[in-house]
């Protein structure tokens, strides 16, 4: 075995620590009542299938927004329309809440509100594949006057499989979703992953529970085993797609972003109001802010490192189906699996789970694709007789550095607002995403927004950190 | 190799800092006894009650009270069953519903009530020796009486039309008033009769939230127009808001009682002074802050004497009965999913 093969499979194993230290805390795994089991599988087709529906067609009325921007102006739009899918899922819901009353709980919110959160996340991603795929193209038919419609009913079918993959991560995103089906669900939309929260909650359920995560772990595995074409990288271009850039797309693009930020602006002098109310709040906060910053910081570095560990050993072979197929472990289970960990060095632990929650999630997003497409730059360097760790260090690194640093900084947004995690792991308010739930959960609901305020402006300011960071030396 | 090198140094550097940060807490360097508290997060924030009774205790024990978030009560229950703890000497916020849950698990101390006289309504909650109510809240429906001409009288009221889409619960499986509301119907109206309400009764609900809190968020940001809470919940407006607007209506099937209950593990490591902390909570002063920051009634007679708490009229209350055992609460929640699931 070479030293990268090892490199990788200790990484393996580590995304499986959780199973492995749960199998050892339950000493069996067991399953539901089959009712209840397919309810909530089935629940968790819809949300995927309905949700990844929504976002890509919504894709498609922000897309030519984006095209239309220069390029300046594109970066901006981008960063705005990724924003409601970086974002903790509560200032979402508060948005969604504010403009539709009322708001329809149930399936049909989870999927309205799911769509909505991943449909810039989607215009985003599908954009940058069908410039690579259709620029040329779009500048011959616009010479030879196409109508529009006729050049995007013909170039369709070579955007299906950018199209399949788009979705397939939207799916596996909404298809193993917690917050939101948990807030908006309302009980009539129980999926898998709330099946397994309270599978532990109701009473201590925990080897169903993990029975039901081992069942959401092969589905998913299934989903992503369906084959895709490796992306072809290419140096970006900063030209328009004439033909489909539309200024009508930028207004959908601004519509967009206006419906989320909106009601979060009208609310924030109420929010920092009622935090003044509470005596002793502001120096909760500001104790508060090392240890958050801290956390999140530390979770986004250890995200940065796991990421390029991955990469040394990142094999083409089918191992790499199953990392594809791995989901993160649901969060109830992964809180109770460390339950007590925290206690020591609560920072450290605590940042390296968060770590360990987000990483497959944002190597699905960002990483596999970038790495599957260095392929044949690697098997050239092989074939020159460059060992792994050359290749690594002057072909993959370099060119997976800025985007790895780029994920680690939505890992670290992330982490700025988790709390479902440090409310099982932690026995103490350690950050200010749990100071935010102790406040909404005894009628503080504004002050808590407040404190949401802070988490979202520093979260903002790490993730540019990071950013940065990727631009450093590359 | 720059921006490897920035990568090391930042990384390091934030493992120092979060180093630091843990060492400058590190509790093996005190002196003096620590006396570990666990409690629910409400209890232990800034703004809850849990500040003044550790200045107040630290004032006379010659200790250090350290608090413990112990989150709700299934998660506290593993993480004093975990072999990784350190153990807890006095655990806060157990309802009527975990004691059989946290005897089960755990052995407990008797703690001691001399010479305390305890509100009528709290008399029956004192059934157990070692698990003591420092608080207890009527349940009810919580609306604003703008929006409503006419309140609610039973039960059967919330059945009509305009309640339809309109109510905010709590699961009974994840929270603890959506199961006092499920075990409520059935003693009111028998399991049959309960589980017949509840067909109707179910597409009234705007959702069953996962939490208390979740669910007063939909009321209070007017997505539902009535919420299942606290008769005490109105108080909290008016101090807070200044608002006069919400309102607890009272029915004629009686309110249940819903008990927060403290008690002493038996592997306490400062076990006179968990003892001593009891009796701080059950004292008028505790019981004084705890209701006030709680928003919950206190057990102990004449402390809500003079205060708002005072103006909340009695409401007619079910007698507090036997708790069903664990094996039947999984048995109603389980029918309690199924009927979910047909919807």
């Amino acid at each position: 075995m070479t030293i990268s093969r090892g490199i990788f499979l200790l990484a393996v194993l580590t995304l499986a620590l959780p199973y492995l230290l749960l199998a050892r805390q339950i000493g069996g795994i067991g399953l539901p009542e089959t009712d209840e089991l397919l309810w909530a599988l089935k629940n968790s087709l819809y949300q995927g299938v309905l949700s990844s529906l929504i976002a890509l067609i919504a894709a498609f009325t922000l897309m030519p927004g984006l095209w239309w921007a220069g390029p300046r102006l594109k970066g901006v739009l981008s960063w705005a329309l990724l924003l409601p899918s970086l974002l903790p899922p509560l200032f979402v819901l508060l948005s969604f809440l504010a403009w539709v009353d009322p708001f329809p709980v149930g399936l049909i919110g989870v999927v309205f509100v799911q769509g909505f959160m991943n449909a810039g996340l989607a215009a985003v991603l599908l954009s940058r594949s069908i410039e690579d795929k259709l620029q040329g193209l779009s500048e011959m038919a616009a010479v030879m006057g196409a109508p529009r419609f006729l050049f995007l009913r013909r170039s369709f079918r070579l955007i299906v499989w950018d199209l399949a993959a788009v979705g397939i991560a939207i799916f596996a995103f909404c298809f193993a979703s917690f917050s939101i089906p948990l807030v908006i669900g309302g009980g009539r939309a129980t999926n898998l992953e709330v099946l397994i929260y309270e599978k532990v909650r109701i009473s201590t359920q925990m080897g169903e529970a993990l029975g039901i995560g081992l069942v959401q772990l092969a589905i998913m595995a299934l989903v992503l085993l369906i084959p895709s074409r490796p992306a072809r990288l290419e140096a970006a271009r900063a030209e328009r797609l004439h033909l489909v850039a539309s200024r009508w797309g930028l207004g959908a693009a601004a519509v967009y972003v206006m419906i989320f930020w909106l009601p979060l602006l009208k609310t924030l002098p109420e929010s920092f109001r009622a935090i003044g109310q509470i005596e002793g709040l502001w120096s909760q906060i500001g104790e508060l802010a090392l240890p958050s910053v801290a956390l999140a910081l530390g979770a986004g570095l250890l995200c940065l490192l796991f990421l390029l560990v991955f990469s040394i050993g990142y094999p083409q072979n089918p191992i790499v189906r199953l990392v594809r197929g791995w989901l993160a472990p649901s969060t109830a289970l992964l809180g109770f699996a460390f339950i007590g960990w925290g206690d020591a060095s609560p920072l450290i632990t605590y940042a390296s789970v968060l770590a360990l929650l987000f990483f497959l999630p944002v190597f699905r997003l960002g990483l596999d694709r970038r790495l599957e497409s260095l392929e044949p730059q690697i098997q050239i360097a092989r074939t020159l007789g460059a060992n792994d760790f050359l290749i690594w260090h002057r072909v993959v690194r370099p060119q997976i550095w800025g985007i790895a640093c780029v994920l680690a900084g939505v890992v670290s947004l992330w982490a700025f607002g988790e709390f479902a995690l440090g409310r099982v792991m932690l026995s103490q308010n350690l950050n200010w995403a749990l100071l935010s739930e102790s406040l909404m959960s005894s009628y503080r609901i504004e002050a808590g927004l407040g404190v949401g305020f802070l988490i979202l402006i520093s979260g903002s300011l790490l993730f540019t950190f990071f950013w940065r960071l990727g631009h450093v030396g590359r | 190799m720059k921006h490897f090198l920035s990568f090391l140094v930042v990384v390091f550097a934030g493992l120092f800092l979060a180093l630091f940060i843990k060492s400058s807490r590190d509790p093996s360097k005190e002196t003096k006894p620590v006396l570990r508290v666990f409690a629910s997060s409400s209890f232990i924030a800034q703004w809850g009650p849990g500040p003044w009774l550790r200045t107040q205790f630290e004032q006379t024990c010659d200790c250090r009270v350290e608090f413990f978030d112990g989150a709700d009560s299934t998660i506290l229950m593993q993480r004093l069953k975990s072999e990784a703890r350190v153990g807890a000497d006095i655990v806060l916020g157990f309802d009527q519903y975990d004691l059989e849950m946290a005897k089960a698990g755990i052995n407990w101390k008797t703690i001691s009530v001399q010479n305390l006289e305890f509100e009528d309504d709290a008399k029956p909650a004192m059934s157990s020796a070692e698990f003591v109510p420092f608080d207890f809240g009527v349940m009810s429906f919580v609306f604003r009486k703008s929006e409503l001409p006419q309140f609610p009288k039973t039960l059967d009221d919330f059945l009509k039309p305009e309640w339809k889409g309109q109510i905010a619960m709590q699961d009974p499986r994840t929270s603890s008033p959506g199961l006092q509301f499920l075990l409520w119907l059935i003693q009111v109206r028998g399991e049959d009769g309960a589980w017949e309400y509840l067909k109707k009764f179910n597409p009234q609900v705007k959702a069953y939230s996962t939490s208390w809190s979740m669910a007063y968020g939909l009321f209070t940001k007017g997505q539902a127009a009535t919420v299942f809470s606290y008769t005490t919940s109105p108080v909290y407006h008016k101090v807070e808001e200044k608002n006069l607007d919400v309102v607890a209506v009272e029915l004629n099937e009686g309110h249940p009682l819903q008990f927060e209950f403290m008690g002493i593990p038996a592997n306490c490591q400062n076990c006179e002074l968990a003892q001593k902390f009891a009796d701080l909570v059950l004292s008028k002063d505790g019981q004084k802050v705890i209701m006030e920051k709680n928003y919950m009634f206190p057990v102990i007679k004449g402390v809500k004497d003079g205060t708002i708490f005072a103006e909340i009229p009695p409401y007619k209350l079910r007698p507090y009965e036997s708790v069903p055992s664990q094996a039947e609460r999984e048995r109603l929640l389980r029918k309690w999913s199924a009927l979910r699931r047909m919807e």
